[in-house]
C-alpha cells in the first residue's frame, strides 16, 4: 500500500503544479511582502532612533501571508476530489490497480505536504522580508532608556508563535478535503470551502473566549497578533493555557480527526457516475 | 474456451429504477464481445459495476476467474477501460496525462507511453496540451489510456465516438490486431451496429436492463438468414409455383430485382430444383439476410 500511495502522491503533484498553483504561491509572496512592509508602518512611523523591528515586520508579513496561504490551501484542497469528479478523471484512477483507500490516503498526504510546503514558503518569505526590512535586537522604550523586551525572549516567542500557527493552518486543508467530497462540482466545492474558511474565522471572533479556544481559527490571529504587539513593545500577557494545555495542537488535530472520517465514508460509498 | 468475464445474477437498482436485472454475461478469452442496447438499457451501468465504480445491488462478477470484490487489485493489473467519454486533465499534455495513469498503475515502463500514443496515432501531438485536441484526438487518447497497462481484457464504451471514418477504420484495425496477434479480449459497446457486425465475434443484447440475446456473431448471422433471392426468367410463373409450396411463407418482388422467397435455408436447393423442373432458368440464387440492425430493432 505504501508503494501505491507514494506513486499516487507523485501523480497528484504532476496534476497540481500548474500555472494556477504558481499564481497562488505568487499571491502568498506578495501578501507576505505587503503585510511585512505595511503592517509596522500602520502601527507608527519609523525613525532613525527607532527603526522597525525585524520581528514586527515578520509577525505582520507572516500573518498576511498565512491568511492568503490559508485561502490557497482551502482552494486547492477543496478541488482535490471534486475536480476529479468534475472532469470524470476519477474513473480513470479508480479503474487502476489501487483501492479507494489508497487514493484517499494519497490525496490526504498531498494536502499535508502541500500545507507544509505553503507554510514553510510563507515562513521563509516572512523571514526574508523581516531581515531585509527590519532590525534585530531588544525592544526599547521610545526614549531609548529602558528595554521593554529583550531579544532572546522575543526570539523564543517567535518560535512559539510559528509552531502554534502550524497545526491550525493544516486543519484548513483538511476542511477542504471534507468539502471536496460533498459535491461533484469543483466550483461549488471551492465556494463552500472558502465560505466555511471565511465565516469560520468571523464566527469564531464573535464567540465567548472559552469557546474561541475550541476553534482552530482562533490560534493564528491570536499568536501572531500577540507577537506583533510584543515586537512593538506591548506588555500584554500571553495566554499560557494555549501552550501548557497544548490547545494549539489538540484543537486542530481534533478538527482534522473530525473532518477525515466523514470525507472517507462519503468517498468510499459514492457511486462513480462521472 | 476459458471465460474471462462472468457475471451471475448481476442486478442494480437506483431506488425504484431497475437499471440492470439478473444479468448473466459470459465473455470468453479472445472474444471481441459486442455489448448492444438502446440508450438507458444498462450497458454503461453494467460496465461500471464490473469495474467497481458502482456498487451492485446483488450478484457476483468474476474476471480471469477471480472475484472482483476480493481480488480487485490483481485483476485490474490486466484490465484496461474507456467508459463513456474519455476523461483527462486538459492543462496537461497527453504524455503527462498518461504519466499520471502510469504512476497510478505501477509496473509500467515510461517507454510504454510513446508506444501507446504511436498505436493510436497521437505521437506527433503528444507534447501538446490535451485541451487543444479535437474530439477525435481526445477519443484516441482515451483508447491510449485503456491500452497503457498492456491489458488482457479491455472495456471500450463507444470507442469510435467522435471519430471520422479514417479514425474508425484505424481504431477497428487496432482492436482486431491486438485481438488476433496478442489475444486481447475486448468488451465493447457501440451504437454503430455495422461496426459491431464486422468487428465482434460475440454479441449480447441488453433491453431494459435484461440480457435478451447472447451468442456468437456467426450464430446470430446464421439466424438472420430469412429467405432466398431468386433471379430467373418467367418471373410471374415462378412466383405462382413458389407461392403454392407449403414451406414458402411469402413470395414477393425483391427491391434489387427478382423474387424474394421467405423460407428455411434448408429449402434453398429445393427452390432451384423446382424451378428448373418447370423449365425456368435460374440465373441467381442468394440468401436474404436481416442486418444486425434489423435484428436489434426487432428484439
Amino acid at each position: 500500500m505504501i508503494s501505491r500511495v507514494s506513486r499516487l502522491v507523485v501523480a497528484e503533484f504532476i496534476k497540481l503544479l500548474t500555472p494556477f498553483f504558481f499564481t497562488l504561491v505568487g499571491l502568498v509572496a506578495v501578501g507576505t511582502y505587503v503585510g511585512g512592509t505595511l503592517g509596522p508602518h500602520l502601527a507608527g512611523p519609523e525613525t532613525v532612533w527607532r527603526p522597525y523591528h525585524a520581528i514586527d515586520v515578520f509577525a505582520n508579513g507572516f500573518a498576511w501571508g498565512l491568511r492568503i496561504a490559508g485561502f490557497a490551501l482551502v482552494i486547492l484542497s477543496s478541488m482535490t476530489f471534486a475536480s476529479e469528479f468534475d472532469r470524470g478523471t476519477i474513473k480513470n484512477l479508480l479503474t487502476r490497480p489501487i483501492t479507494r483507500t489508497d487514493l484517499f490516503t494519497a490525496k490526504c498526504a498531498t494536502v499535508l505536504i502541500l500545507g507544509m510546503g505553503l507554510f514553510l514558503f510563507t515562513l521563509y518569505s516572512g523571514l526574508a522580508i523581516a531581515f531585509a526590512r527590519g532590525d534585530l535586537g531588544d525592544v526599547w522604550t521610545p526614549d531609548q532608556y529602558v528595554i521593554m523586551r529583550p531579544y532572546e525572549l522575543l526570539a523564543a516567542t517567535t518560535r512559539k508563535a510559528v509552531l502554534m500557527s502550524f497545526f491550525p493552518f493544516l486543519a484548513a486543508g483538511f476542511l477542504g478535503i471534507l468539502v471536496s467530497n460533498w459535491t461533484e462540482s469543483s466550483g461549488y466545492s471551492v465556494a463552500l470551502g472558502l465560505m466555511f474558511f471565511l465565516f469560520g474565522g468571523l464566527i469564531t471572533d464573535m464567540l465567548p473566549i472559552a469557546w474561541q479556544r475550541k476553534s482552530f481559527f482562533y490560534f493564528i490571529p491570536y499568536v501572531l497578533g500577540k507577537l506583533r504587539l510584543y515586537a512593538e513593545g506591548g506588555t500584554e500577557h500571553w495566554e499560557e493555557s494555549l501552550e501548557t494545555q497544548l490547545l494549539y495542537l489538540k484543537v486542530p488535530l481534533a478538527s482534522i480527526l473530525a473532518f477525515l472520517p466523514g470525507a472517507y465514508v462519503i468517498f468510499r460509498r459514492r457511486n462513480i457516475t462521472a | 474456451m476459458v471465460a474471462v468475464l462472468q457475471t451471475s445474477g448481476l442486478t442494480k437498482h437506483f431506488g425504484e429504477i431497475k437499471a440492470v436485472q439478473d444479468l448473466n454475461l459470459e465473455v470468453q478469452e479472445g472474444d471481441i464481445y459486442g455489448f448492444l442496447g438502446l440508450n438507458g438499457s444498462g450497458k454503461t451501468t453494467t460496465m461500471r459495476m464490473i469495474l467497481r465504480l458502482i456498487r451492485p445491488t446483488s450478484g457476483t462478477i468474476t474476471i480471469f476467474g477471480q472475484d472482483v470484490q476480493k481480488d480487485f487489485i490483481q485483476i485490474m493489473k490486466r484490465v484496461g477501460s474507456l467508459i463513456e467519454l474519455p476523461a483527462y486533465y486538459p492543462y496537461l499534455s497527453a504524455v503527462r496525462n498518461l504519466e499520471v495513469l502510469r504512476l497510478a498503475t505501477g509496473g509500467i515502463a515510461a517507454s510504454r507511453i510513446p508506444e501507446v500514443l504511436e498505436i493510436v496515432g497521437l505521437r506527433d501531438r503528444m507534447h501538446d496540451r490535451v485541451g487543444t485536441y479535437s474530439q477525435g484526438m481526445r477519443q484516441r487518447l482515451g483508447i491510449a489510456m485503456a491500452l497503457l497497462p498492456r491489458p488482457r481484457l479491455i472495456f471500450l464504451d463507444e470507442p469510435t465516438n467522435g471519430l471520422d471514418p479514417h479514425g474508425i477504420n484505424h481504431i477497428r484495425g487496432v482492436i482486431q490486431e491486438l485481438n488476433q496477434k496478442e489475444g486481447v479480449t475486448f468488451v465493447l459497446s457501440s451504437h454503430l451496429l455495422h461496426e459491431v457486425e464486422i468487428t465482434c465475434t460475440r454479441v449480447g443484447i441488453l433491453k431494459q436492463g435484461r440480457l435478451i440475446l447472447q451468442d456468437t456473431m456467426r450464430a446470430i448471422v446464421a439466424r438472420t438468414v430469412s429467405g432466398v433471392r431468386v433471379v430467373c426468367d418467367q418471373a410471374a410463373k415462378a412466383e405462382s409455383i413458389l407461392k403454392a409450396q407449403p414451406w414458402s411463407k411469402e413470395v414477393r418482388a425483391h427491391p434489387g430485382g427478382g423474387l424474394r422467397v421467405m423460407c428455411e435455408p434448408a429449402r434453398f436447393a429445393e427452390v432451384n430444383a423446382l424451378l428448373a423442373a418447370q423449365g425456368i432458368a435460374v440465373s441467381e440464387l442468394s440468401p436474404v439476410r436481416q442486418t444486425l440492425e434489423d435484428l436489434f430493432l426487432s428484439t
